[in-house]
């Protein structure tokens, strides 16, 4: 009852005209950027950010979380007509959609990619609905001993679990934290890491940071390089976008299974959409017993993890609406959106702001439709926005960075500092370091401190506190799992994912 | 030979000197007690945890030698160049020029990046930066910067 309760007060803020212009703006913008490929929901999201000061911070939430499950929709578009995805997290669906699109079934992987991905978001929103306030109301007792071994938790898993070197993770993880300690300390005062610069008092603005190690290194990265040719598709027509009788056989099965393995990765802190959809795409090989169709036009090869990426972006909403813990880099930057309102994410902002909460999560229901309208009978629109060269977007985005950034706080200082991320982020990728991690380090680590540190005072200097409480010593004992199978472990070499 | 031995060692050296450099300067504030650890405690932590991520990353990559030659990945100068000295003039010039030079130098200088640059698409894009910068951020948003500082 009490969830039927919440979604009528929900419905209530979502379907004002402001809430439904906000979500709409969101979720084109969001399309807009999932389509293009180098322009990630995290540089939207970033950029959008100094925006939506001036506006409600329900409004703001619901616009920026906009533009993250747009973008998974529209990530697949690029992945199928260019082989290059428009979202890192839909580098998976070129392995069979771009193959499809060669075949000349474009529309029908472009159609269930859309249904897919609604069916996904679809499972997981539910499971938001749910499971957010119950584990809030668990997560109530929690005191600065688990918060801090549930951020220890998540900030390891994102660094083990990411792809790629391990060490490398837990790394960028700890350059993260570290980053974060510029600033003021907040329990003496003391400015740490400023090197005499003012307006580093507050810390590095999180835009700034964002910005230099995603949007400027990208488009380093990018300048010059050989741009893909869209594969022609001539007109949309229904017919060819239905899928037929066999075909709606064979994908209910892979987008069934992809919502749940989505769903479940997704919900764990510290894993995002990329890991959601691999997964969901090896389960699928190893269950099919045709599997070498894999690979060449395979369509539960699109269908699972078109559903596993989206039902994994609503599920992050669960760890971060009830824990306040972020699932992935995108969602720690909305995170970092909330406390910039003066929102505390955490287990009581259910309790003290049910209208944010279920206008955020009725948002979703009304976004997804919005973004199903968007995609199917407007999927020719995006299909042409990609053939806009790169050489003329990039100048375009980088006018749009520094400005955007300037923005967040009127000062050119932050310029500055986009500078010499951009650089850092740059010499992470020739050097083979994920980006993804430094960010959420970023924005953790400060709460991070703060929890050790108050955690430690209320023990009377005890450092057993964190293996006392049963809670946080569970938490501490799953963080020396993901560690000692870092050790333990032969890695598989193979798949290396680029950043979102 | 030193080439890739620079390659191998580089990456996790990097990561052990910035730890080593956090923990540095973590040993000038006050590191506190247990019961109430000071400013400078969680910092230095922090600085030799990166200082032995760093070790181990070198481990790492000296065990997978010989270097796979197609991962690694060449340094593309060109475009970091282009794209850093657009962000520096556009910085310095923000407040000293006004918004709409800023915008204009940054297209041209980032368009440098490119190899065949068409100069009248740059010009294109430039103007309609300056125009859509000045009508949507300054005078929509309300940045408090001018189209041209001065006039």
């Amino acid at each position: 009852m009490e969830v039927f309760h919440g979604m009528l007060l929900g419905l209530n803020t979502a379907l004002s005209p402001e809430a439904l212009m906000f979500c709409f703006i969101g979720v084109l913008v969001g399309t807009i950027v999932g389509v293009l490929p180098g322009v990630g929901a995290l540089a939207a999201i970033s950029l959008a950010l100094p925006l939506t000061y001036y506006i409600d911070p329900t409004h703001a939430l619901i616009m920026l979380a906009g533009i993250f499950y747009g973008a998974q929709y529209g990530g697949s578009t690029a992945s199928i007509l260019l082989n290059l995805p428009g979202t890192a997290t839909a580098a998976i669906t070129c392995l069979d959609g771009h193959p499809m699109a060669q075949q000349g079934k474009a529309p029908l992987a472009l159609f269930i990619t859309a249904i897919n991905s609604f069916v996904g978001s679809t499972f997981a929103i539910i499971l938001v609905m749910f499971f957010a306030p119950v584990i809030a109301r668990f997560a109530l007792n929690f005191s600065s001993a688990e918060y801090f071994s549930v951020m220890l938790l998540g900030l390891i898993a994102a660094a083990t679990l990411s792809l790629g070197s391990p060490f490398k993770g837990l790394a960028m993880v700890a350059l993260g934290v570290g980053l974060g300690l510029a600033g003021t300390d907040v329990n003496t005062g003391q400015f740490r890491y400023t090197f005499g610069f003012l307006p580093l008092a507050d810390g590095f603005s999180l835009v700034a940071v964002a910005m230099g190690l995603f949007g400027v290194a990208e488009i380093s990265a990018s300048i010059g390089q050989p741009q893909g040719v869209v594969h022609q598709v001539g007109r949309f027509r229904f017919k060819d976008m239905w899928p037929g009788k066999a075909e709606r056989r064979q994908i209910w099965g892979p987008t069934l299974r992809g919502s749940a393995i989505g769903s479940f990765v997704g919900a764990l802190p510290g894993t995002g959409p990329g890991i959601a959809s691999l997964m969901a795409y090896a389960t699928e090989t190893r269950l099919s017993r045709t599997p070498e169709r894999f690979g060449k036009g395979a369509i539960e090869g699109i269908s699972a993890p078109e559903a596993a990426n989206n039902a994994s972006v609503q599920a992050a909403f669960i760890p971060t609406l009830s824990l306040g813990i972020p699932g992935d880099a995108v969602v720690a930057v909305l995170l970092g959106a909330m406390l910039l309102h003066g929102i505390q994410p955490g287990p009581n902002l259910i309790n003290d702001q049910p209208t944010l909460f279920w206008g955020l999560i009725m948002s979703f229901w009304i976004g997804n439709l919005m973004l199903l309208v968007l995609n199917i009978p407007l999927i020719g629109l995006w299909v042409r926005l990609l053939t806009i060269p790169y050489h003329v977007l990039y100048p375009c985005i980088l006018v749009f960075i520094c400005l955007g950034v300037y923005s967040s706080d009127n000062n050119v200082f932050d310029i500055f500092i986009v500078l010499i991320f951009g650089v850092v982020g740059y010499a992470m990728r020739i050097g083979g370091f994920p980006a993804t991690p430094v960010l959420l380090g970023f924005i953790l680590g400060p709460l991070l401190e703060e929890h050790f540190r108050r955690a430690m005072l209320l023990a009377r200097g005890d450092p057993l506190v964190f293996v006392e409480r049963p809670i946080s010593a569970v938490f501490l004992g799953i963080s020396l799992l993901f560690l000692s199978s870092v050790f333990f472990s032969r890695r598989k070499p193979g798949i290396q994912s680029s950043e979102p | 030979m030193s080439a890739a031995l620079v390659r191998t060692i580089m990456p996790g050296l990097c990561v052990s000197l910035f730890g080593a450099f956090v923990a540095a300067i973590a040993l000038t504030y006050p590191l506190g007690s247990a019961l109430r650890p000071g400013p400078g405690f969680f910092p230095l932590a922090i600085g030799g945890t990166l200082v032995v991520l760093g070790l181990l990353v070198i481990i790492e990559a000296w065990r997978a030698r010989p270097l796979d030659e197609d991962n690694t990945t060449g340094i593309a100068w060109r475009g970091m160049l282009a794209t850093c000295a657009a962000i520096l003039v556009f910085a310095l010039l923000l407040e000293r020029l006004g918004y709409v030079p800023a915008a204009i130098a940054l297209v041209l200088i980032v368009g440098m990046g490119e190899p065949g640059r068409n100069w009248r698409v740059l010009g294109v894009i430039a103007i309609f930066m300056a125009l859509f910068g000045t009508v949507v951020f300054i005078w929509g948003f309300g940045l408090p910067i001018e189209p041209f500082e001065g006039l």
